[in-house]
């Protein structure tokens, strides 16, 4: 770098003194001018080749195509997405008018705020969330780049995206006064409330909480911890840092075993094939193959702990097995169920998709997409695992929502969806009417008289299944999935907390919370009954 | 400039063009100078000496072609002035805080004191003279390639001699004088008329001499105005259209050149999709767009600008500086004067009395313009970046040097008034 910067640094302070516009001005008449003289003087003599006028009207020909081609940049380089991106991320002029497009808003279900340029700030971006919703709705950095909705949808927030008539008169005007740009405001689903309240709700530990509604698939929290500061995302990814993984969006990419959450497929696959067995549960468990270990119960571990015996379960059938997470019970069911129509329950549940939440006019935005083993890997021994969502598969939170979601819509779910004008999208039936009914009167008998006690909030009749998956590392991970009210579900949740422990003694507690202020927020029942109303 | 006296020989030779010329360069480098004093009230005395060596050569210019090549076009030698004058000025405001770019200081004195001598020697209409230096010339075109191919050293893809001197710039001049005598030879005295087949195909190969050299001197750029001058010197050698021969052949050698070796690949892909390797291959081309986006209709002022953040800026980019400060009007009125240059190289070939300067004036403003389009084209994403200098414009030696001699031989090949011209 030359002088040039620290002149232009004084230019912007100062402004360009008047001398030098003149001088300028002058620098153009005087070449005007010379063109006139030029012009005036007529070639002396006769042509004695005038085909030699030719290659003279090629070569203007080629001069004026070429100062077209330049006006296409450097006067319409604004309607060239790459291009502005480009110079949005790699022009250091302080007056690069690239610079001075302002993006558009990004807002929520209600019109409340997630992110918005302010253009005497440094950085000009901010995100009233914060960290609550860092993730969904991202961050849009000179040098660490776009994230989430910011870059999902970059082209329409830049205000490169053209839609109607207007957006092509504001280019038009652009093009003329090289006046100030806005971008597009992108309105999502979200309802920033319950981003924060869900935030706030998995606490200290790395975890992640979606909620959805399942009339349509209108995403309402999309929360991920720890996250950072979404108007300086740098720290987030400082070297050195500790394997938290703070810029992972865990509630779409955070792949984790499904744990006893996933019961609820495998309940679903059972019944949709007519089972319904009794099986006997002892508390020495259940050996799916010679060669493994007994798949146990908590109840033998939490004896276990104490010096106590535990006898088992005894003879139980679905309902009781299921309120009290019986993982003897259920991986028996997995192998009566048996791998094709556990995998095939399983991709119905779009289990295996990347789950797309967002198409945006830059690249499409979708969760990660969820693990099984291909078939041939799955011998007795490994669906008997699965069943009760150990084993090889893995899940994101978004998928666990997604199963909640088809329990609470008759085994039909909508597609998860962040923009508020995306049509809603109906996938493919899960399973049938009765065996949802099924499962939801299960879920709900867990949360009044079995593991998901904790999510019992009063008033809102809560249908859930608790989840603790084991880790090959320290505490289990901690889920809770839920619908509620269990009569017409208008809100879906999956919770999960790494190392959290019981999926009732930390993933339940932090989806009752959430649960309350989505009440709160009108979200659970219809505004009249709502809580704070009483 | 009085309608009467618009023909009238030395007359013609108005101080009126070569004093805006002085007023473009004198209001330019004022700019950079202003708005480096408005931010350091240090007085850059730089300034009045880059003013009284452009401010010499203006008055010495004008003294001379006047007088020695009074029916010239009145338009060539200012034009010239001009465009370097805005060079200097250029050069002036890239340069560090006290360092003068050398090159142009040195180079352009010697490219303005070649083309005056150039006028002393071959003015009022001895420029056919210079047809019988046609073998010289050729052998001095293949000399130099030699010399770059044994001793050059590589530098940004191109062999330059030490000192980062290209001296291959001179191979234009040289290889035009040879073709336009070489074509010339067979429609002088008994044998009237065009030049047979024959002829121009043994032009063509000798001419493909020294361009083999610059093959292996991967100098695509100079291989490119090379193959257009070839092109236009054999359509002004006849009005049969043998032209069209090597016009067709240069285009299946032209993908071979640019697809099948690596270095012209690079830049193909570099051209049609910059934003693959926008941080790095990319980034030159890039850079220069954004200065010219910055720029505007009006631009941020001479000096004003972030000229600096384009690579190369000063030399093969200066279009992109300029463009960033003065802005798309001061471009087309810049890109104008280019183009008023070259229809008065054309317009001197249109008129000539002989072929021999018919050839030349030809051949000579076919490189000019060719080598302009394909800069401002490399600048502005419409061809390929070859890395070559934009004539009288570009912070260079050789180059300017060269532009120079071109601009005598054209001054001197627009003379019609011959030895009987009337006095100034």
């Amino acid at each position: 770098m030359g002088g040039g910067d620290g002149i232009s640094e004084w230019i912007q302070a100062h402004g360009l003194p008047a001398i030098v516009r003149a001088l300028n001005v002058g620098v153009l008449v005087a070449t005007a001018g010379f063109l006139l003289f030029a012009l005036r003087r007529r070639p002396a003599g006769p042509a004695t080749a005038p085909r030699m006028a030719w290659p003279g009207a090629l070569t203007a020909l080629a001069l004026t195509a070429l100062l077209v081609h330049q006006a296409v940049w450097q006067l319409a380089g604004f309607a060239q997405p790459e291009f502005v991106r480009f110079m949005q991320r790699y022009d250091r002029r302080p007056a690069q008018a690239a610079g001075r497009v302002e993006r558009g808003r990004i807002l929520d279900a209600h019109g409340a705020v997630l992110a918005l340029d302010q253009p005497a700030e440094r950085p000009p971006r901010r995100h009233p969330l914060g960290a609550a919703a860092a993730h969904v709705v991202g961050y849009a950095d000179p040098v660490y780049g776009m994230a989430g909705v910011e870059a999902a949808d970059d082209q329409a927030l830049s205000g490169l995206t053209f839609a109607d008539a207007g957006d092509f008169a504001r280019l038009g005007r652009n093009l003329l006064d090289r006046s100030r740009a806005r971008g597009a405001d992108v309105a999502l689903t979200l309802d920033a409330r319950l981003q924060r309240a869900a935030f706030e709700a998995i606490g200290d530990r790395p975890g992640a909480a979606v909620a959805l509604r399942p009339s349509d698939g209108a995403l309402l929290a999309l929360a991920s911890r720890p996250s950072f500061d979404p108007d300086r995302p740098g720290p987030a990814f400082a070297p050195g840092g500790d394997d938290d993984a703070p810029a992972l969006n865990r509630a779409l990419q955070g792949l984790y075993p499904a744990g006893s959450t996933l019961k609820i497929l495998t309940a679903a696959a059972a019944l949709e094939a007519g089972l319904n067995p009794v099986f006997d549960c002892p508390g020495s468990g259940f050996r799916p193959a010679r060669s493994t270990p007994p798949i146990r119960d908590h109840e033998y571990y939490s004896a276990l702990r104490e010096g106590r015996a535990w006898g088992g379960h005894g003879r139980i059938g679905m309902n009781e097995a299921f309120r009290k997470s019986s993982n003897v019970y259920f991986a028996q069911l997995g192998q009566q169920v048996g791998a094709d129509r556990f995998l095939a329950a399983a991709h119905r549940a779009s289990l295996t998709n990347a789950l797309v939440v967002l198409e945006g006019s830059s690249r499409r935005m979708a969760s990660a997409a969820g693990r099984l083993p291909p078939r041939e890997a799955c011998p007795p021994a490994e669906v008997a695992l699965l069943a009760i969502g150990q084993g090889r598969g893995l899940v994101t939170p978004l998928h666990m929502a997604q199963i909640a979601a088809a329990v609470a819509t008759d085994g039909h779910p909508w597609a998860p969806r962040l923009r508020a004008a995306a049509q809603p999208v109906r996938l493919q039936p899960v399973f049938g009417a009765a065996t949802a009914k099924r499962l939801r009167a299960m879920m709900r008998e867990t949360v009044t008289g079995g593991t998901g006690r904790p999510a019992d909030v009063p008033g809102l009749s809560v249908a859930g299944k608790t989840g603790t998956a084991q880790t090959p590392r320290g505490e289990d991970h901690s889920w809770f999935v839920c619908l509620a009210p269990v009569e017409a579900p208008r809100i879906v949740l999956a919770v999960v907390i790494e190392h959290g422990g019981a999926g009732s003694s930390a993933a339940a507690p932090a989806a009752a919370a959430i649960l309350r202020a989505a009440d709160r927020a009108g979200l659970v029942r219809p505004d009249g009954a709502a809580e704070g109303r009483r | 400039m009085k309608r009467a006296r618009r023909n009238a020989g030395a007359a013609a030779h108005s101080p009126a063009a070569y004093l805006l010329a002085l007023a473009v360069t004198a209001a330019a480098t004022g700019s950079v100078w202003v708005v480096r004093f408005a931010q350091a009230p240090v007085v850059d005395a730089r300034a009045a000496g880059l003013a009284a060596v452009y401010a010499l050569s203006l008055a010495a210019s004008w003294a001379v072609v006047r007088r020695f090549a009074p029916g010239s076009s009145p338009v060539l030698a200012p034009a010239g002035l001009l465009l370097a004058g805005l060079g200097l000025a250029m050069g002036f405001r890239m340069s560090g805080s006290f360092s003068m770019p050398l090159a142009s200081l040195v180079a352009f004195p010697a490219g303005v004191a070649s083309m005056l001598a150039i006028v002393m020697l071959f003015g009022r209409g001895r420029a056919g003279a210079l047809a019988a230096f046609r073998w010289p010339a050729w052998a001095a075109s293949v000399a130099v390639v030699l010399l770059v191919v044994v001793a050059g050293r590589r530098f940004r893809g191109t062999l330059f001699l030490p000192g980062n001197i290209n001296p291959t710039e001179i191979l234009k001049p040289l290889l035009a004088i040879f073709a336009a005598g070489f074509l010339a030879r067979s429609q002088e005295g008994a044998r009237k008329g065009d030049p047979d087949a024959m002829r121009l195909l043994a032009c063509a190969a000798l001419w493909m001499v020294p361009m083999a050299g610059l093959l292996v001197q991967r100098d695509l750029g100079m291989l490119v105005l090379m193959g257009v001058a070839l092109v236009v010197a054999l359509y002004a050698a006849t009005p049969r259209p043998y032209w069209i021969v090597p016009a067709l052949a240069a285009v299946p050698a032209a993908i071979a050149m640019f697809r099948y070796t690596s270095h012209g690949r690079r830049r193909v892909e570099l051209w049609l999709d910059p934003f693959a390797d926008e941080t790095g291959a990319g980034w030159q081309i890039l850079q220069g767009l954004s200065a010219l986006y910055s720029g505007g209709w009006w631009g941020s002022g001479v000096g004003a600008g972030f000229p600096h953040a384009v690579p190369i800026a000063a030399s093969d980019f200066i279009y992109a500086a300029i463009g960033e400060e003065l802005g798309f009007v001061g471009c087309v009125l810049l890109v104008a004067t280019y183009g008023a240059l070259f229809a008065a190289g054309f317009s001197a070939a249109a008129r000539a009395r002989q072929p021999f300067q018919r050839i030349l004036a030809a051949t000579l403003t076919a490189f000019l313009a060719a080598q302009t389009l394909w800069n401002l084209g490399g600048v502005t994403k419409a061809l390929p970046m070859t890395g070559i200098p934009l004539p009288f414009l570009s912070r260079g030696g050789s180059d300017l040097a060269a532009s120079f001699v071109m601009l005598g031989l054209l001054i001197v090949l627009s003379d019609r008034a011959g030895g009987k011209t009337q006095e100034g």
